[in-house]
């Protein structure tokens, strides 16, 4: 599918909105909603998967996370799946 | 201890008892814009050429010229088009009136005044450009229905294109009765006033994510695996950005324009179906039209798109 312009999208929307929306909203306007419905969309399908990776390093147990992640799904370690636990099930922390 | 299960392919898999928790830490605070625009009408915030906008520039006292300033128009030149200006935008010249001050403003009456509460913060931001200056003090800002002032910016010197803001707490609609510009009494100079905004601020604590491995790696090297749900790239530019099928474009466009349709005519949209595990959004985007996407949770795409009537 060939991609199309956030202009076009933005003309789509003025078109719904009806014939005096141009002068009811600024194309910034309509890029927030676009942003917003996008963000809401992918919340809530699971759209958007991407995967990365991380090195473990000696008894350092707290690490950094993707700065585009927005939902985690499942996290392997060392080539097996990892069960989610919750932090206050956790005795003692490392927080180095 | 390393166990085993089977995912939905039926697939053996090897487990272990290695967890995963997660976390947010909470950053030093910043101020930030937050909310939705609250001057409704772009007209009343950018002047766009042949525009009828609200902003009120003649007869401002509501009886004679006395209050007028000597020049308080829209046009296409004069100011240092670019970032802060765009054509029309609005320029006032007081050419010292020694008895009568000077002003115009714009009601709030065309201020979403509904989503304003009482001991909140907001922010009001301009361009503005002094291009000559005399004498006299121009103030930028808020006044109440006598036209006194009540929170303003206050400008004695020529100043090139730039933006002004004003941060206040919201006292009432009869504190903050109008959005205006004013000149005192002798002042004399040439300003022009483009891309005004009005938004709530509040405190925000910037959140980082980070994740535990436990017990604790002994080892170095191991791989850690994300696999996550990606913060879709914000729409602020005019690039290709969309690109995974139409009906996700659809759903974006219909998602976007039943929320500003909201905002315009107060209709309501339902989201999710419980029963059927799909996501079902009725948007509502003109009065007698819907659009019906639905989002299959197993396949993860949108299934659905068409419109009804209601």
């Amino acid at each position: 599918m060939a991609k199309r312009e956030l202009s076009e999208l933005r003309e789509e929307v003025y078109s719904l909105l009806g014939a005096d929306s141009k002068n009811q909203f600024t194309d910034a306007d309509i890029n927030v909603a676009l942003s917003r419905a996008q963000r809401e969309l992918v919340l809530e399908g699971d759209l958007l998967k991407k995967n990365s990776t991380a090195s473990s390093v000696a008894d350092q147990e707290r690490y950094s996370l993707p700065t585009d992640l927005l939902k985690m799904l499942r996290v392997d370690y060392d080539g097996y799946k990892v069960d989610r636990g919750h932090i206050d099930d956790i005795d003692q922390l490392d927080v180095t | 201890m390393r166990k085993h299960y089977r995912n939905f392919n039926n697939r053996l898999f090897k487990q272990t008892d290695t967890i995963y928790y997660m976390w947010d830490e909470k950053g030093s605070s910043t101020v930030d814009v937050i909310g939705d625009e609250l001057i409704v009408t772009s007209a009343n915030r950018e002047f766009g050429s042949g525009v009828a906008f609200n902003w009120v520039l003649t007869t401002v006292n509501g009886s004679d010229t006395n209050n007028d300033f000597n020049t308080s128009e829209t046009t296409g030149s004069g100011a240092t088009e670019g970032t802060y200006f765009t054509d029309d935008y609005l320029n006032i010249a007081s050419t010292s009136d020694l008895i009568y001050r000077s002003f115009v403003f714009l009601d709030n009456a065309y201020i979403n005044e509904s989503s304003l509460s009482i001991g909140q913060q907001y922010r009001l931001s301009y361009s503005y450009e002094i291009t000559a200056y005399t004498s006299g003090t121009l103030s930028v800002g808020f006044c109440n229905n006598d036209f006194n002032k009540t929170d303003v910016n206050k400008y004695e010197a020529t100043a090139s294109a730039q933006t002004g803001t004003l941060d206040f707490v919201y006292d009432g609609a009869g504190i903050q009765a109008k959005i205006g510009i004013f000149a005192t009494t002798g002042s004399v100079f040439t300003a022009y006033f483009d891309k005004f905004s009005l938004k709530q601020i509040g405190v925000n604590y910037p959140v980082t994510k980070y994740i535990g491995i436990h017990p604790t790696p002994s080892t170095s090297s191991k791989t850690i695996r994300y696999h996550y749900v990606a913060e879709p790239t914000a729409l602020s530019a005019d690039v290709s950005v969309l690109e995974i099928d139409e009906d996700y474009e659809k759903a974006v466009v219909y998602g976007a324009s039943a929320e500003l349709s909201k905002r315009l005519r107060g209709l309501d949209f339902a989201e999710y179906d419980p029963m059927s595990q799909r996501l079902l959004a009725e948007f509502a985007v003109e009065k007698d039209k819907a659009l019906r996407h639905s989002i299959d949770r197993d396949s993860e795409r949108f299934v659905k798109v068409d419109y009804r009537d209601f």
